[in-house]
């Protein structure tokens, strides 16, 4: 079956990098590769072949504090009760600008990013 | 499942605008349903601009926009840093007939993630529901 155009199946993935078709699967299921599934077949993205992709995320460390980009692969799991907390740190935070504002900021924000666009 | 987010929610997420406390109510609901927050690398690029230039026109003050940048780096955002996503976007750009392929990355790495991109820019959302790609407007 041919894929869509940058498309490959697994089979010539797995072919390519010198890989089994499980491991292909693995390196799908973990985000190392990018794929789509059609119909009831996957086809992965020859682009995230020729280069490893790099995902980086950000969050809080252990410490607290902000963490430096890194490079990781896997999904990072934040609790419930993180999530909480930053948002109430959030919430506070900007609670406490528009008290000092006297409301709310009178800018168009999409209309700043457009301008940046169109900057470039 | 994911969120793709672009810079517009982020920052009025960050400030005191009156889409605010939809964007933040978002970005909370998404996370607590363990939902990634992904983006390409343009979110943290463009949001540090808009920040500045609040603070350039003196709508906030510098340390306010340091402020907003920390806690935007405080949640666990998932950039999208790959080829493909700049070829996606380089092809939705030609099909939407754009001259330029800053916003369409958004919707590069809403397609590839499979997800929908959440935006406070009309025209990003009408560019993503002509390619078919699921698209949240907070108004």
């Amino acid at each position: 079956m041919n894929g869509p155009e940058g498309m490959i199946t697994v089979q010539e993935a797995a072919r390519r990098l010198n890989r089994s078709i499980e491991q292909v699967r693995r390196y799908l299921r973990a985000g190392k590769l990018r794929g789509r599934r059609i119909g009831q077949q996957w086809f992965i993205d020859e682009a995230s072949l020729r280069i490893p992709p790099l995902r980086y995320q950000t969050g809080p460390s252990r410490e607290g504090k902000l963490r430096e980009a890194a490079a990781v692969m896997e999904k990072r799991k934040i609790s419930k009760a993180e999530i909480e907390a930053l948002f109430k740190r959030i919430d506070r935070r900007v609670e406490a600008l528009r008290r000092r504002l006297g409301g709310d900021v009178r800018t168009d924000i999409v209309e700043m990013l457009r301008e940046d666009r169109e900057a470039h | 499942m994911a969120l793709c987010v672009d810079a517009s929610v982020a920052v009025a997420a960050h400030l005191p605008h009156p889409c605010g406390p939809a964007a933040r109510q978002l970005l909370a609901e998404a996370l607590v349903a363990e939902e990634r927050l992904v983006a390409p690398p343009l979110l943290f690029a463009e949001t540090t601009s808009v920040l500045r230039r609040h603070v350039h026109m003196r709508a906030i003050e510098h340390e306010d926009a340091t402020a907003a940048l920390d806690e935007l780096f405080a949640l666990p955002w998932s950039i999208v840093q790959e080829p493909a996503v700049y070829l996606r976007a380089l092809d939705l750009a030609r099909r939407l007939g754009h001259g330029r392929a800053y916003d369409v990355q958004y919707l590069a790495v809403a397609e590839m993630e499979n997800c929908p991109v959440v935006t406070l820019d009309r025209g990003l959302h009408e560019s993503a529901q002509a390619l078919g790609i699921a698209s949240r407007l907070i108004t």
